[in-house]
């Protein structure tokens, strides 16, 4: 770590411990406790965001845990797992603060995680916005990424391997012929806000109503659950 | 039939309501685009070049506009098909900052 090599013990280091030592008890005590303090500061901030994980989603929890607001999160975030018991818990602070506004918010279980109903009202985005802050805004993505896509493959291979397991694509179909079927489009941000391409149409040799074609978007690992 | 249509008026009155509340939201300018795609019952938004993504759909039943929110994942899906279609909708996440929605 680059830490190690600044800290002092080097020869201009010394030189300037030497210096300081002259300059009186008062003045080195005061040095003393203001290097502490720094020391104490430093090894505090550095902590969450120095943290490093392995697995499929390592770097998305070091992402997730520097851009933690809560204790709630970064506790949940700190071992580089999200449980359904700590999914459970974020989802519950959630809805809990969106009653607590007045926002009756709906959970609907879709294939292993919750999407959310509510009505439109006024005050209700602004809510759902505060309400998921610390709660449910960096833990559910990662436990949507663990359920849905556990080894964090390419999204479209995984939907696709679905769609053929579930005997709905045709074993020949590639990964390109998928794309070009399912009719992306690009929204674009930022220098040219909002401008969209041109629209593409679905093309899949199937309905996009089949339960199969929906529970494969829904959780590619899961499918249906019958294959 | 006459109330039909005034039913549908009101309803499309209710989701524009409902979306200009959304449309001037905590964002700001994020530089990046998401991939989308829609049926008439589900909405799939992928992060692109942003971090993250958000899909949405709307719905309108009995006077009544609902917002189905997915996850905000690098890949977001919802379906639902109540009612009828009142909009699709996606936005990006870059950085801690949500994009407005945009219509899919």
């Amino acid at each position: 770590m680059d830490g190690s090599e600044r800290r002092p013990g080097g020869t201009a280091a010394a030189v300037r411990s030497g210096e300081r030592a002259r300059e009186g008890r008062s003045l080195g005590a005061r040095g003393a406790a203001v290097t502490a303090f720094a020391l104490i500061v430093l090894t505090a901030c550095s902590t969450d965001s120095s943290q490093e994980f392995d697995g499929p989603y390592g770097a998305r929890f070091t992402e997730a845990l520097s851009r933690a607001t809560s204790d709630f999160e970064r506790e949940v975030l700190a071992d580089g797992n999200v449980t359904r018991a700590e999914y459970e818990e974020a989802v519950h602070r959630f809805t809990g603060c969106m009653e607590d506004s007045g926002n009756h918010v709906t959970l609907i279980d879709q294939g292993g995680y919750y999407v959310y109903e509510y009505r439109q009202g006024a005050g209700a985005e602004e809510a759902f916005e505060r309400c998921a802050e610390g709660t449910t805004r960096l833990i559910e993505s990662l436990y949507h990424s663990l359920v849905a896509n556990p080894e964090n493959q390419d999204w479209d291979e995984v939907t696709l391997a679905c769609l053929k397991r579930e005997e709905l694509a045709p074993q020949g179909m590639t990964l390109e012929e998928y794309r070009d079927a399912i009719g992306v489009k690009g929204i674009s941000f930022g220098g040219v806000e909002g401008e969209q391409s041109a629209a593409g149409s679905m093309t899949l040799p199937f309905s996009t109503d089949d339960p199969r074609f929906v529970a494969c978007q829904m959780n590619p690992a899961l499918g249906t659950g019958s294959r | 039939m006459l109330r039909r249509m005034l039913s549908s008026v009101i309803g499309a009155a209710l989701v524009a309501i409902g979306l200009c509340g959304v449309a001037a939201p905590a964002s700001a300018d994020i530089n990046c685009t998401i991939m989308v795609s829609k049926t008439s019952t589900s909405t799939t938004a992928s992060m692109g070049t942003c971090q993250m993504a958000q899909a949405r759909i709307d719905r309108y039943a009995g006077g009544v506009a609902t917002t189905y929110k997915g996850p905000l994942d690098v890949k977001s899906y919802v379906y639902n098909a109540s009612g009828t279609n009142a909009g699709n909708y996606a936005r990006g996440w870059l950085y801690s900052v949500y994009s407005a929605w945009y219509i899919v």
